[in-house]
């Protein structure tokens, strides 16, 4: 093979390898409220989005967005700068998830997409009037939005339903709930798999594979969407925790709700033209159910967290990515890229033994949250044994209502 | 500001958002209400208004996944 190709394949697998973490760092959106509220065990739920996240990656493919594209000066576009991009995406999207914090996937690309532009062609070749339309802007309205309307929702189904009985209202909102979460979960697929079909197809692009105008070959929609349904059956169970228990306890009816209402927001930004970022939806409509019923409590010092998360995704992908290019560009060709891989993948290593210290997975992703210990929880002192087989995953909120 | 933002497009998406994240959400909410009706008090009428909330629902959520994958 020679080094030009083998730098395309090295960018295809990556840009995979970002459409998984993406996928897994995800599942929360569409699947925390779902699994802590026991309408779906955690196991179903993430197959169920898993399955639903493929099949949407099929059904529109009208978008293929370019991703930066109006951010960053298309000229400046090599593949190092692709490359660079993917794996500040990467790092940010596993950092976050070690910590506990839902972030969006696509500003952490865009970050480092950036960060490594700037490096490749300095201040200029960075469109600040599209970063600011394209991403700052939208990560404003998005929580705004999210909140809002989901704060109108649940006080509206509570003060609807405020005489049927508990149990009848209890299954029906689960119901509901199940509804509202898979089609959270199908348009996740169909939005966000796009962001790595539009990356591959402009890396073939620029090596000269394909033509401009031509359409995303099927081969880039069908392994994307293998990459993300993937991602989310395997569920980053810590962010999972921190949006189904961290953030509000949820009910049944702000379960709902709260899927319900980032659906609406995200299917709706996405058709017209105003694409926001589903992370920051999800967890704003989350926040907006905690707000819309009386006696919930909002842990703020948890959204607090995650506003901080957001604040820096940016720089912080921006900072990686410009590292991961320097390097690349450096070392340069093909010898660049294996080298930045293998530190990539060491990276993911140490995260990964680091978070087996305080694992959690589907037995304990629904235990009380503590403060102790900020977001990422002790595992609980019981039998040890298998991940999976221990009896606390009987612990949904189902008492409540 | 409005250099940056397309004022129609988010006036369309927050009309939209309102639509289905409130409006049909709500709908639901009138179906248990309406169901739970029916059940205690043994109106059927109650129990039929339940059925076509419920129905409405669905087909609310059906347009809008037909506008979208149409457009």
């Amino acid at each position: 093979m020679d080094p030009a190709t083998l730098m395309l394949v090295t960018v295809v697998v990556t840009a995979l390898a970002f459409d998984f973490t993406n996928g897994f760092h995800d599942t929360a959106n569409s699947m925390a409220a779902a699994i802590s509220t026991g309408a779906l065990q955690p196991k179903v739920a993430v197959t169920l989005s898993a399955v639903l996240n493929f099949v949407g990656a099929f059904l529109s493919l009208s978008v293929a967005a370019t991703i930066a594209s109006g951010i960053v000066d298309s000229a400046t576009v090599t593949m190092t700068v692709v490359f660079a991009g993917l794996i500040g995406g990467i790092t940010w999207n596993l950092v976050t998830w070690f910590l506990g914090l839902p972030s969006s996937s696509s500003h952490a690309l865009i970050g480092g997409v950036v960060g490594a532009a700037l490096i490749a062609g300095g201040t200029e070749a960075v469109l600040f009037d599209g970063l600011v339309a394209k991403v700052i802007i939208p990560a404003v309205l998005a929580p705004v939005l999210a909140v809002s309307v989901c704060y109108l929702g649940t006080v509206s189904i509570y003060r609807i339903s405020k005489g049927a009985p508990k149990a009848l209202r209890s299954s029906g909102y689960r119901i509901g709930q199940i509804g509202t979460a898979s089609l959270m979960s199908l348009a996740h697929g169909t939005n966000d798999a796009q962001k790595t079909m539009g990356i591959i197809t402009l890396a073939l692009i620029v090596d000269g594979s394909q033509s401009a105008e031509a359409e995303t070959p099927f081969w880039v929609v069908f392994a994307c969407a293998v990459a993300m349904g993937l991602g989310t059956y395997l569920g980053g169970w810590r962010i999972i925790r921190t949006l189904g228990k961290g953030l509000v306890d949820i009910t049944p009816p702000q379960g709902f709700s709260s899927a319900g209402s980032s659906t609406a927001v995200i299917l709706a930004s996405t058709h017209l033209g105003f694409p926001l970022s589903t992370t920051q939806v999800s967890t704003g409509s989350i926040l907006g159910s905690g707000l819309g019923r009386s006696k919930s409590e909002v842990r703020w010092r948890v959204a607090a967290r995650m506003g901080a998360a957001w604040l820096i995704t940016l720089p912080a992908a921006g900072l990686v990515g410009a590292v991961a290019f320097e390097a690349a560009d450096l070392i340069g060709g093909a010898t660049g890229f294996a080298v930045v891989s293998v530190a990539a993948v060491a990276a993911v290593s140490v995260l990964y033994a680091l978070s087996r210290r305080s694992p959690v997975n589907s037995s304990n992703v629904n235990e009380a949250w503590t403060q102790e210990g900020g977001i990422v929880m002790r595992r609980p002192k019981k039998r040890s044994g298998g991940d999976d087989t221990t009896g606390s995953t009987r612990t949904p909120g189902s008492a409540r209502e | 500001m409005s250099d940056y933002v397309d004022l129609s497009a988010l006036g369309s998406v927050v009309v939209a958002s309102l639509a289905g994240g409130v409006g049909l959400i709500a709908l639901y909410a009138f179906g248990i209400r309406a169901l739970a009706a029916g059940q205690d008090e043994g109106r059927r009428g109650a129990t039929v208004v339940a059925v076509v909330s419920f129905m409405l629902v669905v087909a609310g959520v059906g347009f809008g996944l037909f506008v979208l994958l149409s457009g």
